[in-house]
């Protein structure tokens, strides 16, 4: 969306370069419900495009729409778009989502926001889900940053939230204490609760073989710079939540459908250090603890196959 | 010492009770709608779309008289004047009567004696309550009619006569603001109804019908969509007309009969579904969704028909197309609203949009030429780098005067782009 404030090439964050592979392999899968060629790719590609060019390189997905609200500078995204195939839709989501969500195309959506959670972001989950077809997958990314409430208070943290999240998505009861550790799963579950609201009044006029459900299939957690968190759902009629078994999602180490994130950590490391570490995996023995901690070596071991080896290229 | 070998205990309610509870949660104008529902079931039943109900209110009386069909005898005795709808009663297909209250509530509220006459089938009766005396009565319900020799009542005619007017109604019919406001009400309540050729006369005027309109063109259209749901057929109107706070919103109603006018609020979708809230740049919406069904106990209506019940599931099927149909229309609203914002800062020469809105004819909504998909013209987007800051300050008027004679300016604008133009000339670097 609004691209104004970004000020670093996403494909230099870290975390966030990981979760896009990490991605790209949970979308990968989804070909046991039909040709992932096939599905629509929908996101905020900002000037870099970094996750149309990875999906499009690795997952051959062509149609593909980038959500720009960054109007006053066309000429600059349309010059930066790496294929020229992908579709500028200029404006917000909330105005420009609506006509994006068509209910006879596979789609990934893919709301990148770089800002904290707002209330707008539910109803934009609330517009995918309206319309979203069988297979569609949602996914949500934003900065999980808890609120500073008033004296630490009840209603202080009612307050906060509901400015945050609306009234109907507060509970009348909360607990203060420890609440920022809570947080984002408190976030996650309003953008479900969201989605499972909008389904039920969706699903009254279908047939039963028609009727959607969601699953949460991802839920990670990182810092690249600011707290973020990830959340990916899929819809899924009665034909394709026979199929999704096939998917082996699982089998993928990083997925999650409940409350506990996969935090993506990402040590300061030089890339001399991260190669090294890559070599030695898994031997614990040949750690080097005057150069490194045990929490760095665990780090790159857990995500080696996605840690990004970045270095300076002299292009020009 | 009293028998209670019985040992049972008296809760039946008293006639008071019974007559406070049915008459408290309904306006006396809502109330005077309902027996309208009647005559206009009566019709429904007759098949007669161009009957016509004459209603006549003053202080001392409320007389309403029609010719839709009459109320045969046979139902008076069985049905028609039970509290509540017997679930032996014959249904009356895609009536807007629906509860078995209607006409009892009405009366009671209004006066302390009613009579209702009627003649079908060459049979004329009439029933005729004195409210103390029945409630004199404790235990027996029963109402008296009585056969009429002589009247002047033609077949298919119904007359219903209330006086002794209570103390708190007889003030309000005899206003004329209040008859004013009937009139409005009425006229909105049954325009569906005044379109096929039914005619209200109000004390001798007649209503004309408080139609939806919406502005279409060839660029700007009507949607129109259809979802059949438990034998209820729901029909989904959605386009804009003329800005105004008050009429924009959503229309329901039930069996063509208007049961919420406007609704701006999150029971029709505003703020939900991801949908934003009813503001001023949404004035120009007009939704109309319809339900009918010739069972209308599916219908989502409340018992004193001003407004839907939220909680139906037929409702809630019907809000996700509202809210899939209000969409595409809220998106046009915004961007008209940029558009303006963006002629206004002088971004923008051309404003299609509002212009397609202009150009638009106004069109009763049940006649419009609709489309399944919004049709509009696109946005224009201001040019790269056209972004612009708004200024705004006060400055003491003789001076202002002083520099716009000296600028030789025609408007407090052009002073200020002028003066800002030659601060930026002289004293900036470019």
């Amino acid at each position: 969306m609004s691209n104004s404030g970004r000020k670093i090439n996403y494909a230099v964050r870290p975390a966030k370069n990981i979760e896009r592979k990490m991605m790209r392999d949970f979308f990968a899968r989804l070909s046991h419900l039909g040709r992932i060629e096939d599905y629509r790719y929908v996101g905020f590609g900002s000037k870099y495009f970094a996750d149309f060019i990875v999906f499009h390189r690795f997952l051959n997905i062509s149609k593909m729409v980038s959500i720009e609200g960054d109007i006053h500078n066309k000429e600059r995204y349309e010059f930066n778009k790496p294929y020229p195939d992908i579709v500028m839709e200029w404006g917000h989501s909330s105005t420009v989502l609506p006509r994006l969500v068509y209910s006879d195309q596979r789609t990934i959506y893919w709301l990148d926001y770089d800002k904290l959670f707002d209330v707008s972001m539910l109803a934009d989950t609330a517009v995918i889900t309206e319309a979203a077809s069988s297979g569609s997958v949602f996914c949500i990314s934003f900065n999980c940053q808890a609120p500073d409430f008033a004296d630490g208070s009840v209603e202080g943290l009612k307050d906060e939230l509901t400015k945050q999240v609306g009234k109907k998505h507060v509970p009348s009861t909360l607990e203060c204490r420890g609440w920022k550790l809570r947080h984002t799963i408190f976030l996650k579950n309003c953008v479900t609760n969201e989605i499972t609201s909008v389904l039920n009044r969706r699903n009254l006029t279908l047939d039963p073989t028609q009727r959607l459900r969601c699953e949460q299939k991802l839920f990670f957690t990182y810092a690249d710079g600011a707290p973020m968190a990830t959340i990916a759902f899929i819809f899924l009629d009665q034909e394709d939540s026979l199929k999704i078994h096939d998917c082996r999602h699982a089998d993928l180490y990083f997925t999650r459908n409940g409350n506990e994130a996969f935090d993506i950590s990402t040590p300061n490391l030089t890339i001399k250090e991260i190669r090294h570490l890559i070599e030695i995996r898994p031997d614990q023995k040949k750690l080097n603890t005057k150069v490194f901690t045990e929490k760095d070596a665990d780090s790159v071991w857990q995500n080696y196959r996605y840690f990004p080896g970045f270095a300076e290229v002299e292009s020009f | 010492m009293t028998d209670d070998s019985s040992k049972t205990i008296n809760a039946s309610p008293t006639k008071e009770f019974f007559i406070s509870m049915l008459t408290r949660d309904i306006s006396t104008d809502r109330a005077i709608l309902d027996l309208i529902d009647n005559s206009i079931d009566a019709a429904t039943q007759s098949n007669k779309h161009d009957a016509s109900i004459k209603l006549t209110i003053n202080s001392n009386s409320l007389i309403i008289f029609d010719d839709a069909g009459g109320l045969d005898l046979q139902v008076a005795k069985e049905y028609a004047f039970r509290f509540g709808r017997s679930s032996k009663s014959p249904l009356t297909p895609n009536s807007v009567g629906q509860f078995g209250v209607g006409m009892k509530r009405t009366l009671f509220k209004i006066g302390q004696e009613f009579a209702v006459e009627s003649r079908k089938n060459g049979v004329a009766y009439k029933v005729h309550v004195d409210v103390e005396q029945w409630l004199a009565e404790a235990t027996i319900w029963d109402f008296h009619y009585s056969l009429l020799e002589a009247t002047d009542l033609d077949e298919g005619q119904t007359r219903i006569t209330v006086t002794k007017i209570r103390d708190d109604a007889q003030a309000l019919l005899g206003d004329p603001i209040f008859q004013n406001n009937l009139g409005q009400e009425v006229s909105a309540a049954y325009f569906k109804k005044i379109n096929a050729g039914l005619k209200i006369y109000i004390n001798g005027e007649l209503v004309s019908s408080d139609d939806l309109t919406v502005k279409t063109s060839q660029g700007l259209s009507c949607l129109k969509k259809q979802i059949i749901s438990d034998d209820v057929l729901v029909t989904v109107y959605c386009g804009v007309s003329d800005r105004d706070w008050d009429e924009g919103g959503w229309y329901v109603t039930c069996n063509d009969r208007l049961v919420a006018q406007a609704d701006q609020s999150d029971t029709t979708g505003w703020g939900i579904n991801g949908n934003p809230k009813y503001h001023a740049d949404f004035a120009y919406f007009r939704g109309l969704v319809e339900f009918s069904s010739s069972d209308s106990s599916k219908l989502p209506w409340t018992t004193t028909k001003t407004g839907v019940d939220r909680d139906r599931k037929i409702f809630k099927a019907a809000l996700h197309h509202m809210s899939l149909a209000m969409k595409p229309v809220l998106t046009f609203l915004r961007d008209l609203a940029q558009e303006a914002a963006a002629v206004k800062e002088g971004t923008l020469k051309e404003a299609p949009l509002a212009a397609s809105i202009a150009n638009a004819s106004s069109t009763k909504i049940l006649v419009a030429t609709t489309t399944a998909d919004f049709v509009r013209p696109e946005k224009t987007l201001p040019p790269d780098g056209a972004k612009v800051a708004y200024i705004q300050y006060y400055v003491p008027i003789d001076k202002y005067e002083i520099a716009r004679s000296a600028l030789s300016a025609n408007s407090k604008k052009e002073v200020g782009e002028r003066t800002f133009d030659y601060f930026f000339t002289y004293e900036c670097k470019k």
